[in-house]
């Protein structure tokens, strides 16, 4: 099994006269786990998304680790991310996370099985038979030659949650994926979509206004707590797990 | 598939901008494919003709010297001369050449020494003692071609009489009336030698003619006959010919005012060009850089899927290289058809049907491998803006 486990990430922007200060006190991401961060629009969802998911570099991070299988090969990202010029985070990203947006986000210029073959290669993967079964699986009959302006919104939403686990990634983030997708369609594709993680055994988190689907669908909810004075903003996640003893290198 | 193909397909998704940047680029490269094809055509067939006429690179010293076998071997030394012979005087090197059977045909001519390396002759061809050549008046004249006999003759006063000096020969060339106008012909240093001995008055033992032991005679001679090596180097032997003392006649001001031409036209073609090739670098630029803010998120996208920095620079090298090699076909088509064109009406303007417009295969590849070059720069110009591509800004455009 492999985790992420995240203790005290922080991060400070400035916007104008007003700063915004987010600490991730803890959050801890396994296999088989679904987690939602939930909280109002503003409250640092997308900013949390970024210093978990590697996309953003944080302020600080007292403990900030991707743990390996038995925990074994071990990567301290707090570390890496302070001084990564080479841009290694970039190898950790496409071998094991995925991503679903908001919206799919697909390349245009490339067809349905390109865009997701494209996260296949970047991982390092060849597997195109998977890629057509998770395919099969959202309900996406179509060739892959199939460019994604033949398809409709719905549609290339599901491709993106293909193309988000077509390499089999350990983490997948997902930030409010279904946002442009109708209730039954939102529950359908999230649905289907959890159910492949599960059987790849990846870790889901997921960032949703929508408690009540969060809920449904046996999500572990971790609220944004903020908190405001004067020109700051304060906002803490914290899912209450502890800090790793101590990762194996 | 891998960051520089995705340049590529995003390139070929948007054909109406890869057709309109190449259309720029041949819009700036084609013009200056055909300046300089009309400039190396002209120039090259000018310096052909000039080099291909061995006449511009003969150094003529007017007037009577007086020669050592030292300074022979001087200016045999000189890297810049490539043919020396001695010349006898003037007034002794001229023949009575006769056709047989006598009285057919019959002129008078001057004779100068050709030897090894004679610029005149064909490559490789040494007269020996009983071949002259001709030049092609002075055969047209005698009605003799290459192969033909005539007989070479001179006489010189005696106490009784005259005594005459003749020489049988086979016309060996005929020389073209470019190279060597008027009736001129051409033999041996040793048998005008011969000759002077003969006519001053000293013994010829080869025609059993009696005289003047030749132990007695001068070694010096009248002249030499000389020619450049290159047509470059004929300014330079003019100014050393002449600062030794000899009246000098050269083609050298000819020469110079093509060489000049060519270098002024090279300036001012290579002002062009630099001009031309900064105002496409910008506008190459100013077509990466705006496809690169227009697929910013995309490019994020993909820098979040877990593509490195540095390799995004391959999605704009991808787009450059292949907008600047659609550009460089387009260009080098509408070079080759102006130039056809060009050629078709211009040609008979030039010595020997040059063509007008032309360019070397390695003149393409150097255009070719500026225009890359450009890419080059324009690449590591835009790069830098993708260096600034965050993988976060995807998540936080939506």
């Amino acid at each position: 099994m492999t985790w992420l486990c995240a203790h005290g990430v922080a991060q400070t922007l400035q916007d104008g006269q007003r700063t915004f200060h987010l600490d991730i006190a803890a959050m801890t991401l396994g296999a088989g786990m679904r987690k939602a961060i939930v909280g109002p629009s503003g409250s640092g969802k997308t900013t949390a998304m970024d210093l978990l998911a590697l996309a953003g570099r944080p302020r600080a991070a007292e403990s900030f680790w991707l743990i390996g299988e038995d925990g074994k090969n071990s990567l301290d990202l707090g570390q890496r991310m302070g001084r990564d010029r080479r841009d290694r985070l970039a190898s950790v990203r496409a071998r094991y996370f995925g991503y679903v947006l908001q919206t799919a986000m697909l390349l245009p210029f490339l067809t349905i099985g390109e865009n997701i073959l494209l996260a296949q290669r970047l991982a390092g993967v060849n597997d195109r038979d998977f890629a057509r079964a998770v395919l099969d699986e959202l309900g996406i009959a179509m060739p892959f030659s199939t460019f994604p302006s033949a398809l409709s919104v719905g549609q290339r939403q599901r491709v993106a949650v293909a193309r988000a686990l077509a390499h089999k990634p350990r983490f997948l983030f997902a930030d409010e994926p279904t946002s442009a997708l109708d209730p039954e369609a939102a529950r359908r594709t999230l649905g289907t979509c959890l159910d492949i993680a599960s059987a790849i055994g990846a870790a889901v988190l997921v960032i949703t206004h929508d408690h009540a689907l969060a809920r449904e669908l046996d999500f572990e909810t971790v609220e944004i707590t903020t908190r405001t004075q004067d020109d700051l903003v304060a906002a803490v996640i914290d899912d209450g797990t502890p800090p790793p003893p101590k990762a194996a290198a | 598939m891998n960051v520089f193909f995705l340049g590529l397909k995003a390139l070929w998704r948007q054909r109406t901008l890869l057709l309109f940047t190449s259309a720029g680029l041949a819009a700036v490269l084609g013009p200056l494919l055909l300046l300089y094809g009309f400039k190396f055509g002209v120039i090259a067939a000018l310096l052909a003709d000039l080099r291909n006429n061995p006449t511009n690179r003969e150094i003529v010293l007017r007037g009577n010297y007086v020669v050592h076998p030292a300074d022979i071997a001087k200016y045999r030394s000189w890297k810049e001369l490539s043919f020396v012979q001695p010349e006898t005087r003037s007034i002794a090197a001229r023949m009575e050449l006769v056709v047989p059977p006598p009285g057919k045909e019959t002129r008078v001519a001057g004779v100068l020494p050709s030897g090894e390396g004679d610029p005149l002759l064909p490559k490789g061809m040494v007269l020996a003692s009983d071949q002259i050549a001709l030049s092609a008046s002075l055969a047209e004249r005698l009605h003799v071609k290459a192969g033909d006999r005539l007989l070479g003759r001179n006489q010189r006063g005696v106490d009784n009489g005259y005594e005459t000096f003749e020489a049988p020969f086979t016309v060996a060339y005929v020389i073209d009336r470019r190279f060597a106008p008027g009736e001129r012909a051409y033999t041996t240093v040793d048998m005008l030698v011969k000759l002077e001995a003969f006519l001053d008055g000293y013994e010829v033992p080869d025609l059993h003619l009696k005289g003047k032991p030749l132990g007695e005679r001068p070694d010096t001679m009248e002249s030499v006959r000389l020619y450049a090596r290159t047509i470059e180097d004929v300014l330079e032997l003019d100014h050393r010919f002449a600062a030794l003392g000899f009246d000098v006649y050269t083609h050298a001001d000819e020469v110079a005012g093509v060489l000049n031409l060519n270098t002024n036209l090279a300036a001012v073609f290579t002002l062009i060009a630099v001009i031309g090739s900064l105002g496409y670098t910008v506008s190459l630029a100013a077509s990466l850089l705006g496809n690169i803010a227009q697929q910013r998120k995309l490019l994020s996208l993909i820098r979040l899927m877990g593509a490195g920095r540095g390799t995004l620079i391959l999605f704009p090298l991808a787009q450059g290289l292949a907008i600047s090699g659609a550009g460089f076909a387009l260009s080098a088509a509408l070079f080759l058809a102006v130039a056809r064109l060009a050629n078709l009406r211009f040609s008979g303007m030039l010595p020997d049907g040059a063509l007008v417009c032309r360019l070397e295969p390695l003149q393409f590849a150097a255009a070719l491998g500026g225009t890359f070059a450009v890419v080059g720069v324009v690449v590591l110009w835009v790069g830098r803006t993708l260096l600034s591509v965050s993988p976060a800004e995807v998540l936080h455009a939506e």
